[in-house]
């Protein structure tokens, strides 16, 4: 790992002879955390998360001269990830009527991972789909990816005092739906 | 260690004990999945990539070239210049009024044939 091409060298090599095999690299090392990111965010629906980690490397692909070295590129692809997201959630509320759209996020969208799953596991992940996108894309952020407020912020395109807010507001209601959890982890 | 953890924002909700296990539950349910295998995705990631531009970058050294000999053709010197290739070929030095022509054109010709390997690789 220590003798590893930074991100931005391969970026670099991609943007100067447009080498697909630097970008295949940059792939191949973002893949395993963007991939994890988006299951969080699609509630564990792993084939959807696939399907929105691959446009998102393709839309990185074809932003990629807009890239600036002011962020890392993991953070710069997280960024486009969420937004990539946030548009399928969109094109889904717009397809679906509000009824059905109501009903089929608090279904908590595949809630197929039972199998395997400890019952904490699972409590963590009910509760984490009771939370509204923003609140579980700032959780996601702070907690299962240890960004700072600001990267967070910076990722979820919003300021920092927002972001607090979120993580404020999904903590009460993390909290409150999380099934005895205050008593089961009581020293 | 997370900005996130410092405590600082109003936390009327949950108190700092409650919240501190609340994180600790949150990073015990990331720690379950640290990395996901590749299976697959990276290929079919480059599979769907938009197809490579080709670059004609050696195009212009490639006319400069064929412009110089355009010139040379046309000029008072074909016949002479030939001969002039010719002695280059056998390895000598040919007269230098001609280099003026074959230097340009022969390096016009080479970079125009570099750039074109190197892209095409």
């Amino acid at each position: 790992m220590a003798n590893e091409v930074p991100d931005a060298a391969l970026v670099a090599r991609v943007l100067a002879g447009n080498d697909r095999h630097a970008f295949g690299e940059l792939v191949r090392r973002h893949q395993g955390a963007t991939r994890a990111l988006l299951r969080r965010l699609c509630k564990e629906d792993h084939a959807l998360a696939d399907d929105l980690a691959q446009e998102a490397f393709l839309q990185a692909f074809r932003k990629l001269a807009q890239f600036r070295a002011d962020a890392a590129f993991g953070t710069w692809l997280y960024r486009i990830a969420y937004n990539v997201f946030l548009m399928h959630v969109r094109a889904r509320k717009e397809e679906l009527p509000l009824d059905e759209a109501v009903a089929a996020d608090e279904s908590g969208g595949a809630a197929a991972t039972v199998e395997g799953s400890s019952v904490q596991e699972l409590d963590v992940r009910r509760a984490l789909s009771k939370l509204s996108e923003e609140e579980r894309a700032a959780i996601v952020q702070c907690y299962y990816l240890d960004r700072s407020h600001e990267e967070a912020a910076y990722v979820l395109g919003c300021p920092v005092g927002t972001l607090k807010s979120y993580v404020f507001r999904a903590k009460k209601k993390l909290a409150a739906a999380l099934p005895g959890w205050e008593t089961r982890n009581a020293p | 260690m997370n900005r996130a953890m410092d405590s600082q924002e109003p936390e009327a909700g949950l108190s700092p004990e409650h919240e501190r296990r609340l994180e600790q539950l949150l990073r015990e349910d990331a720690a379950r999945e640290p990395y996901i295998e590749d299976a697959g995705f990276t290929a079919r990631v480059m599979d769907r990539l938009p197809p490579a531009q080709r670059s004609y970058s050696w195009l212009g050294p490639a006319l400069g070239g064929l412009g110089a000999a355009v010139v040379a053709a046309f000029s008072s010197l074909p016949a002479d210049l030939l001969a002039q290739v010719r002695i280059a070929l056998q390895g000598h030095l040919p007269a230098p009024q001609s280099l003026l022509v074959l230097v340009p054109m022969a390096v016009l010709v080479g970079f125009a044939a570099w750039l074109a390997a190197t892209e095409s690789g």
